[in-house]
């Protein structure tokens, strides 16, 4: 059994020897809102922060999670009030399929804390997360929207 | 700083200086034929991919550039957002065939040793601006116990580790730098 | 003259007496459908309405939501015409049932207006493929959306529910009709006499629905055509839209599945016990041409099936590769007899005559979906009765499919949707993930999700065929192509996909079909994405040898098709076409007619140092007839360029023994966020009949981005994907389009 904090709750978790954190969040803690693309790192949908940094929790082993903060898609709210990125990713009316819009918020609010003012070079570095809805041009006018509030 | 180092210096250039002269090439320094060894896996996949001169590390055994427009970022460590430690962990990951070592990053862009020749490479290794300052011992040091110099005998995967067992590269470089760190031409 | 809408309306009207509202329903659904959608102190107007005594607008749409939008384009139809405040609108998905079917797509068959795609009129398994069963569809799909369900049903049961809200409120206040205003969901008389449509929606309800009426002017229209913001948006920025991947139910198991990596191949045998002795695994299915695990998590599912080694019968295809598949296409191509998809004068004879023809060979991969979303399924046997959770373009299809799968009257399945991580055609008539959910879930308690995993999504997905033509044309002196032969290989859908605008004295198409044993399925745009590519790179090359502008000679070619040449136009008049781009870069054009929108595209490409094509810009110009939300259109045809852009630059799915080489995204890339180019989309609203908006925006691309290489390079790329050749830019560069 593993101690992981998720969004502020600590969870004890069983969870064997290289099993990935994401499939502990989806089918443990059955937080579905980190998704599954390719498992191996490649698509960004399993994006969370771990200690506020941008993580494929696909790649990354629950067992190394343990004594860090997690945060998921659901935890970025404050009460009822959205994080700034998802009103941006709203007003910019982001996503089309929604799938993969998870794992592009965390990219961009973990990119966000460090450059707050992105550049479009900064935001094609960062943002390496497969749209296949390709709605690369919203996500890229949610984060300057985002970068301005 | 090791001794040896500033003294061996001038007797490579001394050596260097007498060959061009020759027309035989003369036989080879046992030093540099050690350098030869170790310039052999400095040129495998496992070191180069991350030595590079270029905004971006390679990956696989054919070197091609890392997948999904990864960049070296300011430090080496990726862009703001998008760190190396973003999908490589602290370990391989085997089931999604990620290396991973404890603080996976890039060797700085002067550290970069793509396309240099055994006679670059061996220059660029004893140049305190392009080997992170390092002494010839520092040198050693960092081939003998560095994580990710170990990493590449250990890389996980279906990915090859370079020929020479580590042992004996460490033992080449040895005889490298105490005979003389002589560079091959 | 009657008009097309009034000439539905009489025709169904006659066939089966139906109440208006619900247009194209048979009045014996009607009672049914009401049944299903009414809710305690909501009184249901029609089957695609409901108004709430608390004035809400409940708008029931019978189509799947896959980031298209048609959640909220269909409801923006309706409370267009029933003049609803939009603050109280609401969408809710109908259920998959024959009462909700698509039949406003059969009826559009049945008049010969479209013609059902072979894909779409085989997912409905109700037994033999006749016209009557295709009316059992429930489809998104076909880009049929917005223009069915939407212009034939949505638009007359708004009219009619407020026409029901006016007869009712002139009753009650004793005034004549004509004075009575229907506004922002309330209802007024000068008299000072006022009602919300809630308050007044029971007395409605005693009204049948009328058998015509007018339908709004668009100039009149405050909601269509306005960027509405979609109602799904919400859910899928905080983690709370829920996917069919992501259905959690009590006692819950998962499923990983492996299926015969040889197509057609079967299961020999399997030695369980790797699996069976690992941590939290329940159990092996064993399936006639699959394996899977069950186990308590995906992951442990996932790595007990990796140390399963199933023996396949790898049958007939074992020894299919790359290089066979298109040998054969070869042989097919040169074998002649090929079918005559259409031909007008004689283009035999004019090939004949010719001075000189020009000829040119394209050739195209397999192409996987690769939705973000992998294809899964929960099923869920209680005795004789299937409950299914999933995505599906098509849930009334679905429906009947699980029946037929579990040999169970349809009645004992309930099919609950779920939001779909995107579907471009993988999750339409291609069911195979539901078949296996259902195989799967007959032998497990409980609810079983069954999930492939990528490597398994990619490697058992039906493909976007591999296919090669070969273009033959002349032209006269002056330019004019007098002659068009295009022969190709695998022709699917849709039939206009294979024709071109153009005004070509002598031309015709002609075929071979099922040159290969790889499984075919829809793959967004379908036919056009191949064609698209030929037959816009074909033009281009004729532009070429005829020393003309490509854009001047398509406009040359486009005299007999004024909507066509306006679109070409504005493109050009939009990419700044005379005037060259900067130095290392050039523009190509291309233009497609796809499910009833025609986009013509310009791409600015440069070529990077590593010999790859780098697209820069992007300008669309889109005559869909008319825009019902302009953001999501815009949504549509940008992200349809980036699905065709990511095939164009870097598609490809090879085979090799059999088997599909290409595993995950590392080995089929995908265009992200740096690659992405700035696209501008301007729309003509020529009133023409509304076209699609899903797929238009991937037909064009290939051609435009490829036209644009050979303005740059010189060089003709005639082999998709482009990052197979190598270029390099020519050093005279930005000095012209052409």
């Amino acid at each position: 059994m593993i101690t992981i904090n998720v969004n502020g709750t600590p969870h004890q978790v069983e969870a064997e020897d290289g099993m990935p954190l994401l499939w502990v969040i989806r089918d443990v803690l059955n937080m579905t809102g980190t998704k599954y693309g390719c498992g191996v790192g490649s698509c960004g949908a399993c994006t969370v922060l771990i200690d506020g940094a941008a993580t494929r929790s696909c790649s990354f082993p629950a067992a190394l999670a343990a004594g860090k903060n997690i945060t998921t898609i659901e935890g970025l709210k404050t009460g009822d009030t959205l994080h700034k990125v998802q009103q941006a990713w709203i007003e910019a009316q982001a996503p089309q399929c929604g799938f993969c819009q998870s794992g592009q918020i965390m990219a961009a609010v973990a990119l966000l804390k460090e450059k707050p003012q992105p550049t479009d070079a900064e935001i094609d570095a960062a943002m390496t997360n497969i749209c296949r809805c390709g709605a690369y041009s919203q996500i890229r006018a949610a984060i300057h929207a985002a970068a301005k509030v | 700083m090791a001794r040896g180092w500033f003294i061996t210096l001038p007797l490579a250039a001394a050596l260097a200086a007498s060959t061009s002269l020759t027309n035989a090439a003369p036989p080879e320094s046992p030093s540099a034929a050690a350098f030869r060894e170790v310039a052999k896996v400095l040129n495998h996949p496992r070191c180069m991919n991350c030595h590079t001169t270029v905004n971006w590390p390679t990956q696989g055994e054919t070197r091609q550039r890392h997948t999904f427009n990864v960049m070296r970022g300011p430090d080496g460590g990726g862009p703001p957002g998008m760190r190396c430690t973003t999908c490589h962990q602290d370990k391989n990951q085997d089931a999604m065939n990620i290396p991973g070592t404890k603080n996976w990053h890039m060797a700085p862009m002067t550290m970069g040793w793509t396309g240099l020749s055994p006679n670059q490479l061996c220059k660029a290794l004893l140049d305190p601006a392009k080997n992170g300052g390092k002494t010839g011992e520092k040198v050693i040091e960092h081939l003998r116990s560095d994580p990710f110099v170990l990493w590449a005998w250990a890389p996980g995967g279906k990915r090859k580790p370079p020929e020479m067992a580590h042992a004996a590269f460490v033992a080449a470089a040895d005889t490298w730098i105490k005979k003389g760190a002589d560079c091959p031409q | 003259m009657v008009s097309r809408r009034l000439v539905i309306f009489g025709g169904v009207a006659a066939a089966g007496g139906l109440a208006v509202g619900y247009a194209l329903m048979p009045y014996s659904t009607l009672d049914r459908a009401k049944g299903m959608i009414a809710k305690e102190g909501a009184t249901p107007l029609s089957a695609w309405v409901r108004i709430g005594t608390d004035n809400s607008v409940t708008v029931i749409v019978p189509h799947s939501e896959m980031g298209q939008g048609v959640h909220t384009s269909m409801p923006m139809m309706l409370a267009e015409e029933l003049d609803a405040d939009w603050s109280l609108v609401r969408m809710e998905q109908a259920p998959a049932d024959m009462a909700f079917a698509n039949r406003a797509l059969a009826r559009e068959y049945l008049r010969g207006d479209m013609s059902i795609p072979s894909w779409m009129s085989g997912v409905a398994e109700f037994g033999a493929r006749k016209v009557a069963e295709s009316m059992n569809l429930q489809i998104t799909g076909g880009s049929t959306a917005v223009r069915f369900t939407g212009v034939r049903g949505m638009r007359m049961a708004g009219a009619a529910a407020r026409w029901m809200l006016i007869k009712a409120a002139a009753a009650k206040w004793g005034v004549p009709e004509s004075e009575i205003v229907a506004k922002q969901s309330k209802l007024s008389h000068a008299s000072g006499k006022s009602a919300t449509y809630g308050e007044m929606a029971a007395a409605a309800a005693a009204y049948d629905p009328p058998v015509d009426v007018p339908l709004k002017a668009k100039k009149d229209y405050t909601i269509v055509g306005q960027p509405i913001a979609r109602f799904d948006i919400p859910g899928k920025v905080d983690g709370s839209a829920k996917y069919g991947i992501d259905v959690r139910l009590p006692n819950m198991s998962y499923a990983v599945i492996a299926a015969s990596p040889v197509f057609g191949g079967t299961l020999k045998s399997v030695d369980e016990k790797p699996a069976t002795a690992m941590k939290g695994v329940k159990k092996v299915v064993k399936l006639p041409a699959a394996v899977a695990v069950v186990a308590d998590n995906t992951w442990r599912a996932k790595e007990a099936l990796a140390a399963l080694q199933p023996q396949w019968d790898e049958g007939q295809n074992a020894n299919v590769t790359q290089a066979t598949i298109f040998a054969g296409k070869e042989a097919a191509l040169a074998k002649g007899g090929l079918t005559e998809d259409h031909a007008s004068g004689n283009v035999d004879e004019a090939l004949k005559g010719a001075k000189s023809v020009i000829e040119a060979t394209y050739k195209v991969p397999f192409l996987a979906h690769a939705a973000m979303e992998v294809m899964n399924c929960t099923a869920h046997f209680e005795g004789d009765k299937l409950t299914i959770w999933g995505g599906f373009q098509d849930g009334l299809g679905a429906k009947a499919r699980a029946a037929k799968a579990a040999g169970i009257p349809i009645d004992n399945v309930t099919l609950n949707h779920t939001a779909m991580g995107g579907g471009f055609g993988r999750r339409g008539g291609t069911l195979d993930y539901l078949d296996k959910a259902v195989a799967i879930a007959r032998q497990v308690e409980g609810p079983v999700q069954v999930v492939f995993t990528r490597e398994e999504d990619m490697t058992q997905d039906f493909y976007r065929h591999a296919s090669l033509a070969k273009m033959r044309a002349a032209m006269d002196d002056k330019g004019k192509v007098t002659a068009w032969l295009h022969t190709f290989t695998e022709k699917h859908d849709p039939p206009e996909a294979i024709r071109v605008n153009y005004d070509f004295a002598n031309q015709a198409a002609r075929y071979a079909s099922d040159t290969n044993p790889i499984p075919w399925g829809p793959w967004r745009s379908v036919d056009h994405t191949q064609q698209g590519f030929f037959i816009e790179t074909f033009m281009d090359e004729l532009a070429a040898a005829a020393g003309k502008d490509p854009f001047e000679f398509r406009r040359a070619h486009l005299e007999g098709a004024p909507r066509h040449k306006a679109v070409l136009e504005l493109a050009a008049e939009m990419a700044n076409w005379s005037v060259a781009p900067e130095a290392g870069r050039a523009r190509g054009i291309a233009i497609r007619d796809a499910f009833g929108t025609i986009v013509a595209q310009v791409a600015e490409v440069s070529i990077g140092a590593d010999g790859r094509a780098r697209v820069h810009k992007v300008w669309s110009a889109v005559d869909p007839g008319e825009v019902i939300n302009p953001a999501t259109f815009t949504a549509q045809i940008q992200g349809g360029a980036i699905y065709g852009l990511t095939a164009a630059l870097y598609g490809e799915i090879s085979i090799d023994k059999g088997r599909v080489v290409q595993q995950n995204f590392p080995d089929y890339e995908m265009v992200r966020m740096a690659e992405a180019p700035v696209h501008e989309v301007r729309f003509i609203e020529s009133g023409a009949r509304t076209g699609g908006a899903g797929e238009p925006g991937t037909a064009p691309i290939a051609a435009a981005v490829g036209n644009a290489i050979f303005a740059l390079t010189k060089k003709r790329i005639r082999e998709l994907p482009f990052m197979k050749t190598t270029l390099t830019a020519s050093t005279a560069t930005g000095a012209a389009n052409g």
